[in-house]
């Protein structure tokens, strides 16, 4: 697999579920984030502080219900990033199926 | 996974649990109606009253987007980007339209109703087309062909 036109933030299986989820809403919370990559706090956590640092999404402390959570939304950077990261993976899925055809 | 067909049928599956959660009910698309349609009828108050039709209703909007938030985990603006935003930018479209035109009943011909009977048809429309851009956003999701 070529690694050309793929972005190495994004490609990890977890990073790449979380950011298309993240993309189809104005905001995401971390539980519901968790819950639907089916992953621990921590790994979250992790991929979250990585995606943040690149400024791909933003990250929002708020207080509900007596409880800080953390709401997620993918910046104008990080869209971008994710679409042409989907675009390498289409282009080169395409080629792998011609070769293998 | 270095396959890129696998990392797509990934990035379905997780657009397919997303659709899973994308169900609002019918109450919900309601309030959105009765919102709009109350919005248009308050046009038909005398003096400033309008104004406060118009508080309230902006006050409905900021605690509907609040239970949004607290039951589902997210958040989706109407106005994102993808299949639903050119019907969201037609429903809007018609509802501006048949507002300017029971404004215009009203200042122009004197028929303080007009924005009242207006109400009626905006909050039965604004409800269908809250019902079916959820289905547009659904559909968008489930049959996602990977586009970001």
């Amino acid at each position: 697999m070529s690694i050309e036109g793929l972005d190495p933030l994004i490609h990890p299986p977890a990073r790449l579920q979380l950011m298309a989820l993240v993309a189809e809403v104005t905001e995401m919370e971390f539980a519901t984030a968790r819950a639907l990559l089916d992953v621990s706090d921590s790994v979250l956590s992790k991929h979250l502080a990585q995606l943040a640092a690149a400024e791909y999404l933003a990250l929002r402390k708020a207080t509900a219900d007596g409880r800080q959570r953390t709401w997620i939304a993918v910046t104008a950077a990080g869209r971008k990033a994710f679409a042409g990261h989907v675009a390498a993976l289409q282009a080169l899925a395409g080629l792998a199926a011609k070769g293998g055809s | 996974m270095d396959d890129p067909a696998e990392a797509l049928a990934a990035l379905r599956a997780a657009r397919r649990r997303m659709a899973g959660r994308a169900r609002w009910s019918f109450g919900r698309h309601l309030a959105v109606g009765l919102i709009m349609g109350i919005l248009i009828a308050s046009y038909s108050l005398p003096g400033a009253l309008p104004l406060l039709g118009l508080a309230l209703c902006l006050a409905a909007v900021v605690l509907i987007v609040a239970r949004d938030r607290r039951r589902d985990g997210f958040f989706v603006s109407g106005y994102r980007p993808g299949r639903t935003r050119p019907f969201t930018f037609a429903l809007l479209g018609c509802v501006i339209g048949l507002m300017l035109l029971a404004l215009a009943a009203r200042h122009a011909l004197g028929w303080a109703w007009a924005p009242l009977a207006a109400s009626v048809p905006v909050a039965a429309l604004v409800t269908w087309g809250s019902l079916h851009w959820e289905r547009i956003y659904r559909r968008e999701l489930e049959d996602a062909e990977d586009g970001a």
